[in-house]
């Protein structure tokens, strides 16, 4: 080979990165440039096994986004209109390296300000000094890991790991048959700290004993039956599960009902249309009980929430619905809260203003109030109302119940408090 | 004196018996055949001397001192070394790496006289020896050239030149006239004999009887894991237990 | 041996390396000076990387490839992550050091069962050593925080005016020790033993047969390769300032061999090369982060299938066919130093 043939093939790539390299900052620079747009930053698992929750998530994110967009804009407490404009990082399956990787993007290449993170503890601390540092004010569908030196991480609503608690809680409360608990979680940061909360919620009726209490590694869900074999050995009246993706789950309480159990299930959501491919809903009516933040399929709750499932089902169909799509929407829904009040758009000011707010009137769930002191050391977490819902007969999602949160956490935290502490989940 | 004696070695290969029982001593300076049909435990026998296999019994005295089990490594560093019948080179280095790479036990007392235990030149530094060496088994012209250019008689001998650069006592070279044409072959052969004026002893493998027997002063002759004769190449050719094992197999051995 | 030995003993190509070194020095310090904060992590990162492949190239030149590289440096991360966080705080200097000779430590002892395999069974015994030992930082939660691994570690107090707390404070530091290692692993790799090493990776048996000792001259690479592997671990988990299980698992295992299969292994700086080149990769398509593998997977394949010998060889030829050009030098004289 010649040096000109040579040169021939390595000019042409050279020259094709430059371009590519400039084109990428050319069109930064033009975001940047355009006046009143805020740019709002997304964490999520987007491609793999774990794209199941973090697509959906964003979805709904970018629902929330386009619905103020099309009012003109969220008019903030400046007095101006800001446009929205999400972007998205991939955190490869909730990698805490990665979500660091992710963040990096987000704060230092693209200075994002306002953003969404998931609530897994090792993800949020690995982000922590990140955000502080660069006033970024992240917030999350639940707290995860708080703390009074890293103000700029909040809980958007009640949510992960929190949601556990109550609905296992509640699940108890609608069934007072319910004497035997079995708790299974994936052996993740986020499975552990499920098990902690479904330990901590169980723990408010002293009359209800946990039979089984186990985590698995995710390869074990491949062999499902030998999964949950001992777990039904062990006679559960309920089955408290976190941690499988979506189509796991279906598969999960499908062997389960195979397995002839015939108590309650819990979770923090079941995508339905796979489950009821598998098994009937009269089979499933009455027995299942989840909450996360809101289930917009089920219209009675929030009349503006079931918007969000209607526009869902008419873009992507109504098979694609995920329980996990709400739950971006209504974390943003704090942002939202915190920058309307905000005399100013900084982060700084939205931070503070919304921590100053005894009460914040959230757009969706309403009037709620800041908490997470005893776990975390700092009142930064949004106690909002959590609904729980149930499945009909007929397969329909059914508001069962609302949870108040900040009450129920003050007639409970004395028996919740040291199983949540147990489990390695207080941060103060 | 004796520089190798073998006693009553063996190797099992779980049910399967490679080599026997094999005993024999080799005196300094003489250049050894070791021959037996296809399948006869030779090869074995040379990897149990040499250390790349463990006898399941039996012992090998090197210079009056034990070294079996002992690593190949350790067993050249104490003056026995072996070639491979086509591995013998490294195939990127040039023909004068190869030899340099011969000298790495040596390399540690650079500065001082290589240790001379043969009648081999003394010289005092690598280089030089390296290029004594090249010069001596005719490499010289080639010396800059890849091994892996060089055609198969060729390669034999920088597998010699550089196992000559340990400097050994005992020399075992692994059918070194195998897949060679006439011409290679006596070139090689004559190389071979050549070692003798250095007070090197050699113990060579070969499948071919007819080859070796110019070259060789005594040959031993094994088939199923034994001995079956030892001697001048005029006593084996005459003996009839070599006759039968070359020529009559069907006969008497038939598994 | 004297200072005068030393020079005279050493190889001219390292002469040439020193004083590459240091006319580069100077501009490696002022870059991140030139860069937004983004670029700047962007930059230590692959600094920290650069270290791992020069321990990962170190482990190839005896011949086998392994896949605990980044396990192992999980145990100098470890390491540092676990005694700087404890309430009496060990010094970032001790634990580096301390970390370091833990990975070694670890390879030391499973090259006695990994080192008996070759080829595909080397990568699988290796794989499954790395598998064990991630399991390791699961399991023994007490220790490593299990699956939520351990945050907020601490950086290195500064000195000479240079604040570790800072990007670029930080960079300086992953610098001097990349540069210090790379001198020492190219001046290894010059030396006698390396290229004895190499001769053992090219035949092992001829090697054992004119009394190198092959055990030991594998051995060798896979720890020293650690030991570059463990101090990277370390000053990883000081940067990242939190270490996960997860962080130590394939993908940052796959962006290394995909380095030094893109790079090349037979030059030092292939695997850098490599490295350099899918980093470039990673940054221009950041925003579709999600594609970044795919994109690294598919220039495997096409060095693999198409362009055997990887980005090292064309720099190489492009070098060949410029050396006369540029020096007025015999196009034959220049074609043998190749390689």
């Amino acid at each position: 080979m010649n040096v000109s043939k040579l040169m021939g093939r390595i000019i042409p790539s050279v020259v094709g990165a430059a371009a590519l390299l400039v084109a990428s900052t050319a069109m930064d620079n033009k975001q940047a440039s355009a006046a009143e747009t805020l740019d709002v930053g997304a964490i999520q698992p987007l491609a793999g096994d774990c794209a199941q929750w973090g697509i959906p998530i964003v979805r709904g994110m970018q629902y929330w986004a386009d619905q103020l967009n099309a009012d003109g804009g969220l008019l903030a407490g400046d007095g101006k209109r800001y446009k929205i404009n999400l972007k998205t990082y991939d955190n490869v399956c909730y990698i805490p390296g990665e979500e660091l990787k992710a963040g990096r993007k987000a704060i230092l290449d693209d200075n994002i300000k306002f953003m969404l993170q998931t609530f897994t503890p090792g993800s949020r601390q690995a982000i922590a000094q990140m955000t502080t540092d660069n006033h970024v004010l992240t917030t999350s569908y639940g707290a995860g890991y708080l703390s009074k030196d890293h103000p700029y991480l909040n809980g958007g609503i009640t949510g992960s790991p929190a949601a556990y608690m109550l609905i296992a809680s509640r699940a108890i409360d609608a069934n007072p048959d319910v004497k035997r608990v079995a708790i299974i979680t994936s052996d993740q940061s986020f499975g552990l700290a499920a098990k902690a909360y479904f330990e901590a919620g169980v723990a408010a009726h002293p009359e209800v004993e946990i039979v089984y209490n186990e985590s698995y590694a995710p390869d074990a869900t491949k062999d499902m039956l030998g999964l949950l074999t001992p777990l039904m050995a062990s006679k559960p009246d309920m089955v408290c599960q976190l941690g499988w993706v979506p189509a796991q789950y279906a598969s999960a309480i499908e062997t389960m009902e195979q397995m002839g159990f015939k108590g309650v299930h819990c979770a923090e959501g079941f995508t339905f249309p796979m489950i009821l491919e598998r098994v009937p809903a009269e089979q499933l009516a009455g027995r299942t009980y989840f909450g996360y933040a809101f289930e917009a399929s089920e219209p009675t709750f929030s009349a503006k929430g079931h918007e969000l499932y209607k526009w869902y089902v008419e873009e992507y169909g109504v098979e694609e619905w995920s329980p996990y799509t709400p739950i971006g929407y209504a974390s943003m829904m704090t942002l939202e809260a915190g920058i309307r009040m905000s005399p100013s758009i900084d982060s700084k000011v939205v931070m503070e203003t919304l921590y100053a707010a005894d009460v914040v009137d959230h757009p969706l769930f309403g009037p709620s109030k800041w908490g997470g002191e005893e776990i975390y050391g700092a009142n930064h977490h949004l106690l909002t109302p959590l609904p729980i819902y149930n499945l009909d007969a007929d397969g329909n999602v059914v508001l069962d119940h609302v949870v108040d949160h900040a009450a129920w956490w003050e007639k409970h935290k004395d028996v919740a408090l040291p199983r949540i502490d147990a489990g390695g989940q207080v941060f103060r | 004196m004796t520089i190798l004696e073998v006693n009553n070695i063996a190797k099992r290969f779980g049910k399967l018996v490679a080599v026997k029982d094999i005993s024999m001593a080799i005196p300094e300076g003489q250049i050894r055949g070791l021959i037996g049909p296809n399948g006869s435990g030779k090869t074995t026998t040379f990897h149990l001397i040499s250390g790349f296999l463990k006898p399941t019994s039996g012992e090998v005295l090197f210079k009056g001192q034990p070294i079996t089990g002992k690593t190949p490594n350790r067993i050249a560093k104490r003056g026995l070394v072996r070639t491979f019948q086509l591995t013998s080179v490294y195939r990127d280095m040039s023909v004068r790496q190869n030899v340099h790479m011969g000298h790495h036990i040596h390399a540690n007392k650079k500065s001082a006289e290589i240790s001379n235990n043969t009648k081999l030149p003394s010289i005092s530094s690598i280089e030089d020896s390296t290029s004594w060496i090249l010069e001596h088994m005719n490499l010289s012209e080639e010396a800059d050239t890849p091994a892996r250019m060089l055609p198969a008689g060729m390669q034999r001998v920088l597998s010699i030149a550089t196992a000559l650069a340990v400097r050994p006592n005992l020399l075992m070279l692994d059918e070194p006239l195998a897949g060679l044409n006439p011409t290679e072959k006596s070139n090689v052969a004559q190389k071979i004999s050549g070692l003798r004026d250095y007070g090197i002893t050699i113990l060579l493998v070969e499948h071919d009887v007819r080859s070796v027997l110019s070259i060789c002063d005594k040959i031993t002759v094994i088939n199923f894991g034994e001995k079956i004769a030892e001697g001048t190449a005029d006593e084996i050719t005459k003996h009839p237990a070599v006759i039968e094992a070359y020529l009559g197999k069907s006969e008497g051995h038939d598994a | 041996m004297t200072i005068l030995q030393f020079i005279t003993s050493t190889p001219k190509r390292f002469v040439y390396a020193l004083i590459g070194t240091i006319i580069a020095t100077p501009l490696l310090v002022a870059l991140p000076h030139a860069l937004t904060s983004y670029w700047q992590s962007v930059l230590v990162i692959f600094a920290l990387n650069t270290i791992m492949v020069m321990g990962y190239r170190v482990i190839t030149t005896m011949g086998g490839w392994s896949f605990s590289h980044v396990a192992t440096a999980g145990l100098g991360a470890y390491t540092t992550a676990i005694l700087m966080t404890l309430e009496t705080p060990w010094s970032f200097w001790a634990t580096l050091f301390l970390g370091a000779g833990i990975s070694g430590l670890f390879a030391l002892i499973i090259a006695y069962p990994v080192l008996r395999t070759r080829h595909y069974y080397f990568f699988l015994s290796t794989f499954a050593a790395g598998e064990a030992l991630r399991q390791a930082y699961i399991q023994f939660k007490g220790i490593t925080g299990g699956s939520f691994g351990i945050s907020f570690i601490p950086r290195p107090e500064g000195f000479w005016g240079i604040d570790f707390n800072t990007t670029t404070g930080f960079y300086y530091l992953v610098l001097a020790i990349a540069l210090i290692i790379w001198l020492l692993l190219y001046r290894f790799d010059l030396s006698r033993v390396g290229r004895t090493i190499k001769a053992v990776a090219a035949n092992e048996e001829l090697s054992e047969s004119i009394g190198i000792n092959t055990w030991g001259h594998r051995t060798l690479p896979f720890v020293l390769g650690s030991v570059i592997a463990g101090f990277a671990g370390a000053l990883s988990a000081n940067f990242n300032g939190a270490i996960n299980p997860l962080d130590f698992g394939s993908i940052l295992m796959f962006k290394l061999v995909a380095a030094a299969i893109v790079g090349g292994v037979s030059t030092f700086f292939g695997p850098i090369l490599g490295l350099l080149y899918l980093t470039a990769l990673e940054e221009i398509f950041r925003a579709f982060a999600e594609w970044v593998p795919l994109l690294w997977g598919a220039s495997v394949i096409a060095v693999l299938m198409i362009w055997s010998g990887g980005l090292e060889m064309a720099v190489l030829k492009l070098l060949a066919l410029l050396r006369p050009i540029l020096f007025n030098r015999a196009k034959n004289s220049s074609a043998k130093n190749i390689g």
